[in-house]
């Protein structure tokens, strides 16, 4: 599992470094030398206006991760905030908060993405702000679901015949024991952005040219793809390994959080320091 | 189990009442006027009294709840309005349009079941072989690549390098296969690990060792005893993946250039034609809305045990 952890953090680093470890702009066009396969001063050879597929893709994995960590951080804190009110408030306001994010979780994502960015027109923030309205009710559900266990449990009454504050209550005691499961959630949640982001702008409505997206350099260099084959299948698969790295992570945060039986080896080794 | 059913299908419809009012309040939301913007598209440089003209003609200058109410008779008798872009009527484009896409749900489907059923299976009978470890790993694959990009691997392996298959367009089975595939593979992997799992949790079970002391043969356990078990969660998870499958049907044919309903949508949302948008959009909640309610009311009919339940009135 170190490999998983080692995917997702060469693509941070990627993200971050990218930009300038890339050896041209990402609109650095050069005419004399379009559609070229990958050479010394082109690792992975230029496109049909001669621009560095290399670099492209580096500049891309910042779009990618950039716009990911802002789809999720409005997405949970907005679907959070959502479902403590919900929780905290009870009666009518539950009732109805519930009732909306159950039927936004019945209609895929995807759908409701869309469904925004034709009412309101693409590019990345339209689509920034159309991925955050179709993944925030699922936050809003879990964390309710959380909020509602725990204001039971005594040592919250305690503190509230202490005397503290309802406020104080939800920024001490319930955000953060709300907040571990809604990070594993979000890990699991990261895959699916990442697809999500480059499927919209696969299909024109989200990233769009010149700025490079891994979706985006795919759809434009399909065209080309009898005689440069390269030209979509690195992206693709950049776009790939961050999602499987992503699931992995999530697959196996989750884990971590379920008491699992002991393996044989760990019985055996417990087994024996009882017995010396 | 009739009032189930009764119960189940009134549900459905305040559902999709509530849905139309959503449908309906997102287009008078969307920022633009829309007068404003059809007479753009008529003429050049529309000027105030044209705009006007325009809003009296569609009806814009009507109180909302009427409009609604206008718009929702329209839709019950069939009349889905006209699209922005084309000038044609919605109805008649959809209906020219949604044979294709039925064959690609159905296609994608039917692969999907068979396949993540059949892989399914397999992996209970010879768990842990090389088989099962390999359709492990390949549903998590199959899960993470995103459908275009499987698509466009496809199409070169296929189409580009082997030339056995076409590699756009609608001519013929041979032209079905790789669009239905690509379409279906993420959902059969997830059925896959359903029956899988499924079916490992019925084969714990004490019947099961008591069927092998008898002497019965694994094959004959697996598929006569543990698999009805699993029926009606895979059904549930079919459900979900028919979903997946109709969304994905819009990424599906923009990469493989089929003219079908689904990508209708994909351009109705590229020019932001608010009619084709809301007909659309209806249209796919009540779809939803009638494979769940048909899911529910199917997991009722499969499983005894629920029906036990509704009977002693535990529901």
């Amino acid at each position: 599992m170190k490999g998983v952890a080692i995917v997702v953090g060469l693509f941070a680093l990627l993200a971050l470094l990218g930009p300038e470890l890339a050896p041209y702009a990402p609109d650095d066009d050069d005419l004399e030398h379009i559609l070229e396969g990958p050479s010394a001063a082109h690792l992975l050879g230029t496109d049909e206006i001669g621009r560095d597929q290399l670099s492209r893709m580096l500049h891309a994995a910042r779009t990618s991760l950039s716009t990911v960590a802002l789809v999720l951080a409005g997405a949970l804190s907005f679907g959070v905030l959502v479902g403590s009110i919900a929780a905290l408030r009870g009666g009518i306001v539950d009732e109805v908060l519930m009732r909306i994010t159950d039927v936004a979780l019945a209609v895929p994502n995807l759908v409701i993405a869309l469904a925004i960015l034709g009412f309101m027109g693409a590019g990345t923030t339209n689509m920034v702000f159309a991925l955050m309205l179709a993944a925030w009710p699922a936050y809003a559900r879990l964390s309710r679901t959380l909020i509602v266990q725990i204001k039971r449990r005594p040592y919250i009454e305690a503190v509230q015949l202490m005397g503290a504050r309802r406020t104080w209550i939800l920024r001490r005691h319930l955000v953060p024991a709300v907040l571990g499961p809604v990070l594993v959630y979000a890990t699991a949640d990261a895959g699916f952005i990442v697809v999500s982001v480059a499927t919209l702008s696969f299909l024109g409505l989200g990233v769009q040219p010149p700025t490079p997206e891994w979706g985006q350099m795919l759809v434009s260099n399909l065209q080309f793809m009898e005689t440069r084959p390269e030209l979509v299948v690195f992206p693709g698969l950049a776009l790939t390994l961050l999602v499987i790295g992503f699931n992995f992570a999530g697959e196996r945060v989750a884990l971590d959080r379920v008491p699992r039986p002991l393996s044989k080896r760990a019985l055996a080794r417990r087994r024996k320091e009882a017995l010396a | 189990m009739v009032r189930f059913i009764l119960r189940r299908v009134a549900t459905a419809i305040l559902v999709l009442a509530v849905a139309s009012v959503a449908v309906f309040t997102l287009v008078t939301l969307a920022p633009g006027d829309p007068a404003q913007i059809v007479a753009e598209r008529r003429s050049f440089g529309a000027d105030r009294e044209m705009v006007e003209r325009v809003r009296a003609e569609l009806g814009l200058d009507r109180p909302l709840p009427v409009r609604y109410l206008d718009w929702l008779g329209d839709v019950v008798r069939g009349d889905l309005g006209t699209s922005l872009r084309t000038n044609g009527e919605i109805w008649a484009e959809l209906r020219e349009r949604t044979p294709t896409t039925v064959l690609l749900v159905v296609g994608a489907t039917l692969f999907a079941l068979i396949a993540g059923v059949g892989i399914g299976i397999l992996g209970a009978l010879f768990p842990s072989g090389l088989g099962d470890r390999l359709s492990r790993l390949t549903a998590l694959a199959a899960v993470s690549i995103p459908s275009f990009y499987l698509g466009a691997l496809l199409v070169l392996l296929f189409a580009v390098t082997l030339q056995w298959l076409p590699s756009e367009g609608v001519s013929g089975p041979a032209s079905w296969l790789l669009p239905c595939l690509t379409l279906g593979l993420a959902s059969g992997a997830v059925l896959s690990r359903v029956v899988r799992v499924g079916l490992a949790e019925a084969l714990s079970s004490r019947y099961v060792t008591t069927a092998l002391s008898r002497g019965r043969g694994r094959t004959g356990i697996v598929l006569r005893d543990a698999l009805p078990n699993v029926a009606v969660p895979t059904l549930t998870a079919l459900a979900t993946q028919i979903g997946v499958i109709i969304t994905g049907a819009i990424v599906i044919e923009a990469v493989f250039s089929w003219q079908g309903a689904a990508i209708y949508f994909l351009e109705a949302v590229k020019f932001r034609d608010f009619p084709v948008l809301q007909a659309w959009l209806l249209l796919f909640a009540a779809l939803f809305v009638t494979i769940n309610t048909a899911v529910d009311i199917a997991a009722r009919a499969i499983d005894p045990r629920m029906r036990r339940a509704v009977a002693e009135g535990m529901t």
